[in-house]
């Protein structure tokens, strides 16, 4: 599948979803312009990706998502349960999934938003505090 | 004797354009910076809700036709020993009864409750633009652990200002 990589900006986060090299990353900040059309496509791609894997009987090794989000809007927030619930698809299809929540030090607020992520999606989530 | 102070003000047509470019300045401010890191994540994600609450409201054009009847404001203030995030837009008359009754049920939610709602529409299959501006609403609530406090003035028989309110403690402890 083809990789895709979004350059951050002031308003939208970094995306890196790259399957060759098991590096999957959402960072930064995200309240975008138009959030459904920043968001749409990712959970297009990870749709196709979660077909792919299918076709594979067991994955060779656990795939590395990492949350790192410095900021993220109320309508964010609805799109990044969607793609947690996405993969949340592959999880219960049997791969093996690592999903890394990273919280700013101090920041509460995130770290409660991605056990509440983790909550509605069912999908477990491993805990980084990262000190600035 | 009360300790007034702006840190950022701003009144006139939001765009997308400008959000960026307060946000910007915003960050680069001497008396923002000088925050603990928690306040400053505190109060930016409050102050976002509310300028993205201004811009959904009156953006797009929508109002425009009244636009230099009322210009909209955004405001971050400190006083004593709080922060103060104050708002205020022109609003459609017909928009208001729903507008007070969210935020009504929003105040008289605690900490649990209101994140139970925050979870309940973020699990919705789609979001009305309704629901989109009640989540905002419940973010607020969230951030500052405060009440939302509102205000309509009329304008004319279709438009009313709408000002809101949040306090944010923790300004006596925050550098």
């Amino acid at each position: 599948m083809k990789k895709v990589t979004i350059n951050p900006t002031s308003n939208t986060p970094k995306v890196i979803l790259d399957p060759v090299n098991n590096i999957f990353e959402i960072s930064g900040e995200s309240r975008p312009f138009d959030v459904p059309s920043f968001y749409q496509p990712l959970l297009t791609w990870l749709d196709e990706f979660c077909q792919e894997l299918s076709k594979i009987k067991s994955n060779s090794g656990p795939i590395d998502f990492k949350f790192n989000l410095e900021y993220f809007n109320s309508l964010s927030a609805k799109y990044i349960l969607d793609l947690c619930k996405k993969l949340y698809k592959i999880y219960s299809d049997g791969h093996k999934i690592n999903v890394i929540w990273q919280y700013e030090s101090g920041d509460d607020y995130m770290f409660e938003s991605g056990q509440e992520m983790s909550k509605i999606s069912k999908l477990p989530f491993g805990y980084e505090e990262i000190r600035i | 004797m009360t300790n007034k102070e702006v840190i950022l003000e701003y009144c006139g047509v939001v765009t997308f354009a400008k959000i960026d470019r307060m946000l910007d300045r915003l960050s680069e401010m001497p008396a923002f910076r000088q925050l603990r890191r928690n306040i400053q994540k505190q109060l930016y994600g409050i102050f976002v809700e509310c300028i993205e609450n201004i811009y959904k409201n009156t953006g797009n054009g929508r109002d425009n036709l009244n636009i230099n009847k009322k210009l909209p404001y955004i405001r971050l203030g400190k006083q004593n020993d709080k922060f103060c995030i104050s708002s205020g837009n022109i609003i459609a008359n017909k928009r208001i009864n729903n507008l007070k009754k969210r935020i009504d049920t929003i105040n008289h939610l605690d900490r649990e409750g209101l994140k139970s709602a925050y979870m309940e529409i973020l699990d919705q299959e789609t979001l009305s633009a309704e629901e989109g501006a009640g989540l905002g609403l419940i973010t607020i609530a969230l951030r500052s652990g405060n009440k939302i406090k509102y205000n309509f003035t009329s304008l004319d028989e279709q438009h009313s200002y709408y000002e809101m309110k949040i306090d944010v403690s923790g300004a006596s402890s925050n550098q």
